[in-house]
């Protein structure tokens, strides 16, 4: 029959075209760049000749901190030019796919030599029970080591898993002029919860909203646990140590921050509208001036004083106490950072560059570029002529504390704290509701991983 | 549509068909066959790769255990409401259209571009629209009508409705071309010969319209019930996150967050194999139930 | 006609527009807002979210076109469109020739598995799918991610060209037999011209798709040479802030391409639609 000979030519012709369209790509690790360098000094102190070295990097960080692409380019050239055997690739990720796009690349054992990682429950299931990053202890000097601000949040069971890079932490921002409208007075602000709870009640009389949030998003509900939960907790581990089962979230100490939160809606602080904006339009409102207060990050404050015209329009404060456990009197900070691939086949390469990077010169250009502090206590304080990011340097460096997302799991941290905020503004739950929905998730979690919590267990020790 | 009609006097050998289906099978093959294979090795495993151990069926009994999971279950069934809706808007629009009123071919081209929006767009635009101070409710109280300014967005009972509305009013698009186009392409002495006879404008789109757009309608039918079930995963992210309180949680982001977020692929993929089988069984039924029927496509 | 009957006819076609018209201005009116926020600057945007823009600010489209890259993403979102959508419906008429027009053993329950693929949410593949195409080395290729495309296409074209052969009626093709076509002209020479609203409405479909495409764009096409508009206009978001001006820029650039080509298209889009098979 005639058709058949066509039909296979249409057929043939179909897997060609996917096969001609598919050029095998070049495996990602070893580069064919870049003559041999007769003048290079060699990375590591061996004494062989400088083999070819490639290093992807994947990262993330121009979203929070503008100005970090062009440190990163200016990093990598200068890196370069000393070490010429050496060549990057730089990625920068979406928000969306950052940590997806890791997991893929652990899947496939391929992708980058050093990855960016947010803090949290993201880096320790993906990056380190997964055994996708390799512990710095080895690669890193330990007198180096000690510089870095947080490590604490990449150690796990007595090893340090990532290189933190910069600081992101949550202050409290007011607005000095609208404080000084409705007769607080701004250079001292509230410092009790009753202060703030009767500062909500002068904003509110001179047509102010006191506080502005966005809920409609979700993850601010993690960022007011962060920043109002901790004030009963000495440390993070017993938050940790209750996800492992040791205590309960309807016990009083973790429950009282439902009814805390409660008080502050009660009391009329927040904009009407929270459960239906994101918080970004919340953000927006102070920025326009019409909220005195918000639940910022540091990262924003140089963004924020150019949209309202001045640094004079913002102020900065702890979130005012209520609690007295250690933690109340702790500046809500965490540290964005790197880590070096279980895969890559130059970690010892790959280390040195991170170390590069905690170099002063570095330190420095990358405030200059971003007027974000890098979290390493070696940066030249005197470079922060704004008194505003001095006070976030000062408290950075002296009074940092855990951001409690961090260490909580995540599905509690979605299904509890985001989504019981939301719940208690819409009004359909009660702070008690809320505290024993909060213990209902936590058993679901331990129910489901159970190799999870063993680690939870050694991570609250 | 009949998979079991008696197909016409052919002669081809017997392994003719395959050559056809081939490059069709291969491409499935390499795309979705590993995944699809490791979807349901892992829902039936705890724990994945080196470190995982065989669990049998408790990943799905957790599954049910789960007020997330049902949750999300009961909204996608709730959202199988739009599909009615859409025909019937699309169905209606598409007549005033064939009707040939006035201005009827700028309307075609205008009623289509929701249909070509990237998502991401209209979940922003409409997420300011609903919201407690936002379009809608300014709009409302200006015209007096300030009681019905409710918090579309940030109510726990409203968030799902204002979601379908946002679907259909991207999906309706599709549906009003596919039926304009099948319409146009009826026989004209039909509608003559009715008219002739004296029908009116209901009797004339009931008895002759419908019935010639049934195999459209059907099929613009399957493919909204699937876009319900399964691809509805951009609305919801970008509009509410699954939101206020879990309120409009929808069985593709209850995947999405237990594989990536919450580092449960097991779980995630229990889902999707679920899903797998659930659609599998509709599609069958539905074919059946056709072929039960008989119904024939009326053609020309 | 009776005077009240003419006041109905009135009534009724009077409604008619108007609904017509309410469709419109709610079709219309997130366009509207693209354009107007595109034009306006961040912090006009803030104070006025609705109204037009005081003056046309164009920095959001300097930023959102970063320089000559656009020019590169804009062809690389074009080929893995234009590739993927050609290459599945080749495929898809094939496969469904042999569904709708003959029979074969566990046809049935192939064509339900074949649907049923649909189903699976592309999240879930993510990542086998960059296990299995690491493994062949098709990781940042476009060979590659047309490859994924097309598998992800297949299911859907091949149900609604299925559905659609079905609908030609039997003695044309018994005729066109008889005049000694061979199965492969019949398919040819005469299924497909008669094909063309499916073929068309799936091709704006499938196009549509893969030109808004995010997620395998963003893992896949990872290397700046390879992006697509989109994920260049994804990157732009950041994980607690939308610049909603320069975001709105970027959709209007990315959707701008695809409003032209319906818009121009239209006439051919429609007269091929309802080419019938029928008259």
């Amino acid at each position: 029959m005639k058709d058949i000979p066509r039909l296979l030519a249409v057929v043939v012709a179909t897997g060609l075209v996917i096969a001609a369209c598919a050029p095998a790509a070049p495996p990602t690790a070893v580069a064919t760049q870049a003559p041999a360098a007769t003048v290079a000094t060699s990375p590591a102190a061996t004494g062989k000749p400088a083999e070819q070295v490639k290093l992807v990097i994947w990262w993330w960080g121009e979203q929070e901190a503008p100005g970090a692409q062009k440190w990163l380019d200016e990093t990598v050239a200068k890196y370069t030019q000393a070490h010429p055997n050496i060549t990057f690739d730089t990625v920068l990720q979406s928000t969306d796919n950052l940590e997806l796009a890791f997991q893929a690349a652990a899947a496939a054992k391929q992708g980058p030599d050093i990855q960016y990682f947010w803090a949290g429950m993201g880096f320790l299931q993906n990056a380190v029970w997964s055994g996708a990053v390799k512990p710095v202890d080895d690669l890193i000097p330990a007198g180096e080591r000690a510089h870095y601000i947080n490590n604490y949040e990449r150690t796990f069971d007595g090893k340090l898993w990532g290189v933190n890079w910069y600081l992101s932490g949550n202050p409290l921002v007011y607005n000095p002029e609208l404080f000084k409208k409705a007769g607080l007075d701004p250079s001292n602000p509230p410092k009790t919860w009753d202060e703030l709870k009767a500062a909500c009640g002068k904003l509110n009389a001179v047509g102010v909203i006191p506080i502005s949030g966005g809920l409609k998003d979700g993850w601010f509900g993690g960022w007011l646990f962060s920043m109002i939960a901790r004030q009963n907790y000495d440390s993070e581990k017993e938050l940790v140590a209750a996800s492992a089962g040791a205590a309960k979230f309807t016990d009083p100490k973790y429950a009282e921050y439902w009814s805390r939160l409660n008080e502050l809606k009660e009391a009329g602080c927040w904009n009407k509208d929270i459960n239906s904006v994101d918080y970004q339009q919340g953000q927006d409102l102070f920025t326009q001036g019409k909220s005195a207060m918000l639940f910022g990050n540091d990262t924003f404050l140089k963004g924020f004083a150019d949209t309202m015209g001045s640094w004079d329009k913002i102020g900065l404060m702890l979130v005012p106490k209520y609690g007295s456990g250690k933690l109340a009197d702790t500046y809500t900070v965490t540290g964005q950072g790197w880590g070096i691939t279980s895969w890559t086949k130059y970690p010892q390469e790959a280390a040195d560059f991170l170390v590069y990077m905690h170099t002063p010169e570095r330190l420095a250009a990358w405030f200059t570029d971003t007027g974000v502090a890098p979290a390493d206590d070696r940066m030249d304080p005197s470079l922060i002529s704004q008194p505003q990011l001095k006070q976030v340097y000062k408290w950075e460096t002296t009074v940092p504390g855990p951001n409690l997302e961090n260490w909580i799991p995540g599905i509690v941290d979605h299904d509890a704290m985001m989504t019981g905020a939301q719940l208690l503004f819409s009004g359909d739950n009660t702070p008690a509701q809320l505290a024993q929905m909060t213990e209902d998730v936590v058993v679901k979690w331990r129910d489901q991983n159970p190799d999870a919590v063993k680690n939870f267990v050694i991570l609250a020790k | 549509m009949l998979l079991s009609q008696p197909v016409d006097t052919m002669q081809y050998r017997k392994f003719e068909p395959w050559l056809y289906l081939s490059p069709a099978l291969i491409a499935l093959a390499l795309i979705y066959g590993y995944p699809v294979a490791r979807l349901l090795v892992l829902s039936l495993q705890r724990g994945s790769g080196s470190g995982a151990s065989f669990a049998g069926i408790s990943n799905y009994q957790q599954l049910f255990k789960d007020y997330l999971f049902l949750g999300a279950i009961r909204h996608n069934l709730t959202l199988l409401i739009c599909v009615p809706i859409m025909i019937v808007i699309a169905l209606i629009l598409a007549v005033f259209l064939f009707d040939r009123i006035r201005g009827w071919r700028f309307y075609r081209s205008t009623l289509f571009l929701p249909y070509l929006l990237p998502i991401t767009v209209v979940g922003l635009v409409f997420s300011y629209v609903f919201q407690l101070s936002g379009v809608l409710n300014d709009f409302l109280k200006l015209i007096g009508l300030g009681a019905l300014a409710l918090d579309w967005l940030g109510s726990t009972k409203l968030a799902l409705p204002t979601l379908m509305f946002v679907i259909i009013w991207k999906e309706v698009g599709f549906g009003i071309v596919l039926f304009l186009a099948r319409l146009m392409s009826v026989d004209e002495e039909l509608f003559d010969a009715a008219k002739i006879d004296g029908a009116n404008w209901w009797q004339l789109h009931w008895h002759i319209t419908v019935p010639q757009l049934s195999t459209v309608i059907e099929f613009f039918a399957v493919i909204s019930v699937i876009t319900m079930l399964s691809w509805v995963f951009n609305y919801v992210f970008v509009m509410t996150g699954g939101g206020p309180g879990n309120a409009t949680m929808v069985t593709e982001l209850y995947v999405y967050l237990e594989g990536f977020e919450w580092n449960q692929m097991n779980i995630a993929s229990s889902v999707s194999v679920l899903l797998l089988f659930v659609t599998g069984g509709f599609i069958f039924l539905e074919l059946r139930v056709r072929e039960r029927l008989g119904a024939v496509e009326a053609v020309g | 006609m009776s005077l009240r009957d003419k006041a109905l006819r009135v009534l009724a076609s009077v409604t008619r527009q108007g609904l017509v018209i309410l469709a419109t201005i709610l079709a219309l009116f997130p366009v509207y807002f693209m354009a107007v926020s595109a034009l306006k600057s961040r912090s006009e945007y803030i104070s006025n979210k609705w109204g037009l823009p005081a003056s046309l600010f164009l920095g959001n489209f300097a930023t959102a076109l970063a320089g000559e890259k656009f020019l590169i993403r804009f062809a690389n979102s074009a080929i893995l469109t234009v590739g993927s959508v050609g290459i599945s419906m080749v495929i898809a008429c094939l496969a469904a020739y042999a569904f709708s027009r003959m029979e074969f053993q566990a046809k049935r329950s192939l064509f339900n598995v074949i649907l049923s693929l649909m189903v699976i949410p592309p999240v879930v593949m993510i990542i086998p799918l960059f296990v299995t195409m690491a493994h062949w080395g098709l990781i940042n290729t476009r060979g590659g991610t047309i490859l994924i495309y097309t598998g992800l296409l297949l299911p859907f074209s091949i149900y609604l060209m299925t559905n659609f052969f079905q609908t030609i009626p039997r003695e044309i093709i018994d005729s066109a037999r008889i005049d000694g076509c061979s199965n492969f002209a019949i398919l040819w020479r005469i299924m497909m011209p008669l094909s063309s609203p499916a073929v068309i409405t799936l091709i704006v479909v499938n196009a549509l798709w893969a030109w808004n495409e995010l997620l395998i764009a963003l893992i896949f096409l990872q290397k700046d040479s390879l992006k697509t508009l989109m994920v260049a206009i994804a990157t732009l978001r950041s994980r607690n802030y939308v610049d909603v001006p320069v975001t709105m820029a970027g959709m209007l650039i990315a959707t701008i391409p695809i409003v032209v080509v319906y818009l121009l298209g239209q006439r051919y889009f429609i007269r091929g639609l309802t080419s019938g098979a029928f008259k």
